[in-house]
């Protein structure tokens, strides 16, 4: 029994022992831990809130982990770090433009937003006609390789609403669209939804639905992926509260266009723009900036008043590009 | 015989005027002179002052390519407007040319567009073709003048009563 009882007492000692040992190991790796982290154990802020603001709030420390995160968070996601307000748009931005549309379309010359050579519009253009019809005695491949622009804008498909089906406006904007870069293997295609109606409208000619409009929008957005195209809704910023196009937009037919419609969707169109180029310059340029801001950051320790211009001159980066 | 009745009348205005420095003469003298020197923009406001042309636009003589095929090194002076938003065909283009020859080819312009506009918006709006089917066209001397509107008519006593 006291050989056993002394056995006993042996190992607790040894247990007790081991445990001590542990404890006293798990502790110093806590210090370490503190030691390295600076004793930050506030949550890290999620990789894709950082902005300008939130790093002017914190601390010098966190604010570097910030910097970390926010490079390579914006790498990975291309989140659109342009907004731009309604109807903010500057005119120089379209120069090296073509836009191809219908009637919608021919207010952007008849409001004098855009010059007329940089336009391909006429009323009753469909994705279907545009391939085959004349405007001033050219046909729409011929003006835009002689525009030679940088983007080609579509806006079309209202006229076809009333008498064709969605998916074979899809597969005529498709055939469109192969054609154009044809052409102009160089122009980069921005596709637009096409705009709402009033209510009024519908009721008067309930072919050309709200519903249909939306269905054909979302038949054509997916040629995003199908056909590599920039695509811009202007379709929801163009809507009031119930759905319909808001009256302040809206031409006395419930169709057409006032002339304040279109610097709200010029505005749309530049910001996604904007935004498609600052995500190709995330994918080649930014992308190895963004890696050797990191390293700065680590290596300098840097104050709280160096990381605004770091981030700063990060964006002007994007924008520039 | 007529010639001489209307300087005598102009003679009598003149008169009129130099002889009363009042608001009342000089404004006389004005209106004469509206009705003896009428211009493009006066005829055009005077149109839209009686009939809407919606969403109107004017035109100048940077951007009146897009529109009519006119040498705009022709026209002396020159008041278009078009419908914006593109809904419309309403349309007023008044051109004084600097000479009958070039009036003659600027009127064949303006009957270029009138067609132009009649094919596009015989299939797109066929409830507005009125305006297009009843336009206007009047050349008188240097004049053209051409009206698509919701009262072609009342379009075309006021052009005829200003040229």
């Amino acid at each position: 029994m006291s050989y056993n009882g002394n056995k006993s007492t042996a190992a607790d000692v040894a247990a007790t022992i081991v445990i001590l040992i542990l404890a006293a190991a798990i502790i110093v790796l806590l210090c370490i831990y503190i030691l390295k982290l600076g004793g930050a154990f506030e949550p890290k802020p999620e990789p894709v809130v950082t902005t300008v603001s939130s790093v002017e709030t914190t601390t010098a420390e966190t604010t570097e982990t910030i910097i970390i995160t926010t490079t390579s968070a914006a790498t990975e996601e291309s989140i659109p770090a342009i907004t731009l307000s309604l109807g903010e748009y500057e005119e120089e931005f379209f120069e090296d433009f073509f836009f191809v549309g219908d009637s919608l379309s021919t207010g952007l010359v008849g409001y004098e937003f855009l010059p007329a050579d940089s336009v391909f519009a006429q009323a009753g253009l469909t994705p279907s006609s545009i391939m085959f019809t004349e405007v001033g005695g050219e046909m729409v491949y011929d003006r835009a390789v002689e525009a030679d622009p940088k983007y080609i804008c579509i806006m079309l498909g209202t006229n076809g609403i009333a008498y064709l089906e969605a998916d074979f406006m899809y597969e005529k904007m498709k055939l469109f669209i192969d054609e154009l870069r044809l052409n102009c293997p160089e122009s980069e295609i921005a596709l637009v939804s096409i705009p709402p109606v009033t209510a009024e409208h519908e009721i008067e000619y309930p072919e050309t639905s709200i519903e249909k409009i939306k269905l054909y929008n979302s038949c054509i957005e997916k040629l995003i992926t199908e056909k590599n195209v920039i695509w811009v809704e202007t379709y929801s910023i163009l809507c009031d509260s119930t759905g319909f196009l808001a009256e302040e937009y809206a031409e006395t037919d419930g169709l057409h266009l006032k002339i304040h419609a279109y610097p709200v969707i010029l505005s749309r169109i530049q910001e996604a723009i904007m935004n498609y180029e600052l995500s190709e310059g995330l994918e080649t340029k930014t992308t190895s900036g963004a890696e050797e801001t990191v390293a700065e950051e680590i290596t300098e320790e840097t104050t709280v008043t160096t990381v605004p211009e770091e981030t700063d001159s990060n964006t002007e980066t994007y924008e520039e590009y | 015989m007529k010639k001489s009745i209307i300087a005598a009348a102009m003679l009598a205005v003149l008169m009129l005027s130099g002889c009363n420095s009042d608001g009342e003469a000089v404004e006389a003298n004005a209106t004469v002179n509206e009705a003896v020197e009428a211009t493009a923009s006066g005829i055009t406001s005077a149109i839209m002052a009686e009939i809407e042309i919606p969403s109107a636009m004017e035109k100048n003589a940077e951007n009146i390519g897009a529109y009519y095929d006119i040498d705009t090194a022709t026209v002396a002076e020159m008041s278009v407007y078009i419908c914006g938003s593109g809904a419309y065909p309403d349309e007023l283009a008044v051109f004084k040319f600097n000479d009958e020859a070039s009036a003659k080819v600027g009127a064949e312009s303006v009957k270029s567009r009138l067609d132009s506009q009649t094919a596009i918006y015989k299939d797109y709006t066929p409830a507005e073709m009125y305006k297009l089917d009843e336009a206007v066209i009047i050349t008188e001397g240097n004049w053209v003048a051409f009206a698509a509107c919701a009262d072609n008519a009342k379009a075309k006593e006021i052009i005829e009563s200003m040229i």
